[in-house]
């Protein structure tokens, strides 16, 4: 049976509906269940509609779909967008069983130790966010979901801005109403966007952030002229004070650049405080010989393969990267020769050791993410032309030196926070889970570790990034199958990408 | 699916060859009139305000000269005569494209 919500309004026949769960002014939220996989989902509909014009329509299917591709484990999933019969815009997405942060605050029941974790995740989040060009625009604690395991989901990015737009459309309705709801609570807006909505940016999102945080360890507003953080509370940390002093700063341009950064100054607050005991023992036993030098920040990845922890050096203050593997030494020649040499977009090896069953390497942490964090949209020509051109670079360096990577791919290339892109985990396994990253897409036929593979696995990552395609170019009668998007590229470009990914007798230009 | 990596680059000297050929701009080396309109990225229009200001100041520059030597009118004359000759000869040209 389709999905009808209270006034009739058919949205999807494989959504079944349950019930109301909560009304906004900015939309209803019901609670369903997807019947091809009988799982709960939530679903969102969106009170204003998206009038006939196609110029707001079309934002909506460009905007959503970026919305719906973000993947991150603090940011709660889209299954599903679209518009209802009567115009309205909704979303369907994973249903979380928990309560909102505003709720938890109320409650007052959180230490400060799970505060502080508490906006560590919503920074992650963020930073996500952020580095895709997706500006949340109503961060506030009832938009931040926690589960029972005290694990902080961002809810509605970006959905504000349709309620924005559909607004600034329909001069009939309720201004006053339509501000209200478009901006959330007044008191997480920035300065700047009492002015006008358009000056929304990363910043205005890093000072609701703040407005957030500072409820959030003191369980209050800042209003007015408020007190700081350690003033009400001892035990609150003067570097907190610090961070929220920063993000509330009237002056956008003094407030922190990033959430990541705010995550890293945050994550030096905890000392690790928010990891479990074992989390802590196994890291400990990773640095055991270099113990008195490192201290444990986060745990980055831990899997059967091996973990990756940040550290930070005690004496110069640095972030380190620790990756340890187990039961595998593939990659340690490759870092031992990259420990000796140095390359601008190669991520510089600090140091190596090995015994029979763990391989340990120390990278430089790098703040700006991976490309597999960035591939919800395509690049444009300018940016794509830089970052391939730099991979190009550092692989040249890499395979005149007899090193060859053996697992390039989105997550292997990194960005330090002004954007230069770095390739680390040359010579490393391949690993492979499902979802996204399902079959090795970058040596789908399982060629010998070559040159060769190696450009192959470029061209796959070229396309990607050009493409945005969640899947990986496929091959029929020698020719590449392309799409509308891939032939709208100049040919010298698209001549690159097909002869980065030849594979097949007869592929040619 | 028969292999051939021999189709592929040979190394990755050869890819950045050919992106350092791509020339973001007004004249790519290779690319198709279409090609280039897509990858401008604006950067041809960005150089027109200087154009356009240029132009007036040496407009402005000349006019406060002519005046200055009394030479004015003659020159409000000129421009005349000349547009009046442009007209014309867009005229016959526009005639002999038509064939009449």
């Amino acid at each position: 049976m389709p999905f009808m919500d209270s006034e009739g309004l058919c949205i999807s026949a494989v959504i079944r509906f349950k019930k109301r769960i909560g009304h906004g002014g900015m939309a209803t939220v019901y609670k369903g269940v997807q019947t091809s996989l009988e799982r709960p989902v939530a679903l969102k509909v969106l009170k204003k509609t998206l009038l006939d014009r196609k110029d707001v329509k079309s934002r909506f299917e460009r905007e959503s779909l970026i919305i719906a591709r973000l993947n991150h484990p603090n940011i709660i999933d889209v299954i599903d967008r679209g518009i209802t019969s009567k115009g309205q815009p909704y979303f369907v997405m994973e249903y979380v069983k928990g309560a909102d942060l505003k709720d938890l605050i109320e409650k007052g029941d959180l230490k400060l130790s799970q505060r502080i974790h508490i906006a560590v995740q919503i920074c992650k989040a963020l930073a996500y966010a952020h580095d895709n060009g997706v500006i949340h625009r109503d961060i506030k604690p009832a938009n931040i979901l926690m589960d029972r395991q005290n694990h902080a989901y961002v809810l509605d990015f970006g959905i504000a801005h349709f309620c924005e737009k559909t607004q600034a459309s329909n001069k009939n309705e309720d201004h006053h109403t339509q501000v209200g709801d478009v901006m959330g609570t007044a008191a997480y807006m920035a300065p700047e966007i009492h002015a006008s909505a358009d000056n929304t940016s990363v910043q205005s999102d890093l000072y609701a952030f703040g407005v957030l945080f500072y409820e959030l360890v003191t369980g209050i507003l800042p209003l007015g002229r408020f007190e700081l953080p350690s003033t009400q509370n001892p035990n609150i940390p003067k570097a907190i004070d610090k961070v929220i002093e920063r993000c509330l700063c009237p002056d956008e341009s003094q407030r922190p650049r990033s959430a990541s950064e705010i995550k890293n100054l945050l994550l030096k607050v905890m000392h690790g405080a928010h990891l479990a005991p074992a989390q802590k023992e196994r890291a400990k036993k990773t640095v055991s010989k270099a113990e008195d030098k490192f201290s444990l920040l986060d745990v980055i990845k831990e899997d059967e393969f091996g973990a990756v922890y940040l550290f930070e050096d005690k004496v110069q203050h640095d972030l380190l990267v620790i990756k340890k593997r187990t039961n595998s030494s593939a990659g340690f020649r490759e870092s031992k020769l990259l420990h000796k040499l140095h390359h601008p977009n190669i991520v510089t090896v600090k140091g190596v050791s090995k015994n029979d069953r763990v391989f340990i390497s120390v990278m430089e942490y790098l703040k700006g993410g991976c490309l597999q964090d960035r591939l919800i949209k395509p690049f444009g020509w300018k940016s794509f032309i830089s970052i391939a051109t730099q991979i190009c670079e550092a692989m040249d360096y890499a395979h005149r030196n007899q090193i060859i990577h053996g697992n390039l791919r989105p997550r292997n290339i990194l960005f330090t926070s002004k954007g230069q892109a770095k390739i680390s985990d040359f010579g490393f396994d391949e690993h492979y889970g499902g979802g996204q990253e399902g079959g090795n897409w970058y040596n789908h036929l399982g060629e010998e570790k070559s040159v060769k593979t190696d450009v192959y696995a470029a061209g796959v990552l070229f396309y990607q990034m050009l493409t945005a395609s969640q899947q990986p170019p496929e091959w029929q009668s020698g020719k590449l199958c392309t799409n509308a998007q891939f032939d709208a590229f100049p040919k010298p470009l698209q001549n690159v990408i097909i002869q980065n990914n030849a594979v097949e007798s007869g592929s040619a230009l | 699916m028969q292999l051939n990596p021999e189709a592929r680059y040979s190394g990755f000297f050869e890819v950045l060859a050919d992106l350092k050929a791509i020339k973001i701009g007004r004249k790519p080396v290779q690319s198709s009139k279409q090609d280039v309109a897509t990858m401008g990225d604006g950067q041809s229009k960005a150089g027109f305000p200087f154009v356009l200001g240029g132009v007036v100041l040496l407009a402005l520059g000349t006019s406060v000269l002519l005046y200055s030597t009394g030479n004015g009118p003659r020159v409000w004359e000129y421009l005349q005569l000349s547009a009046h000759d442009a007209i014309i000869w867009m005229e016959s040209l526009k005639e002999s494209f038509l064939g009449k």
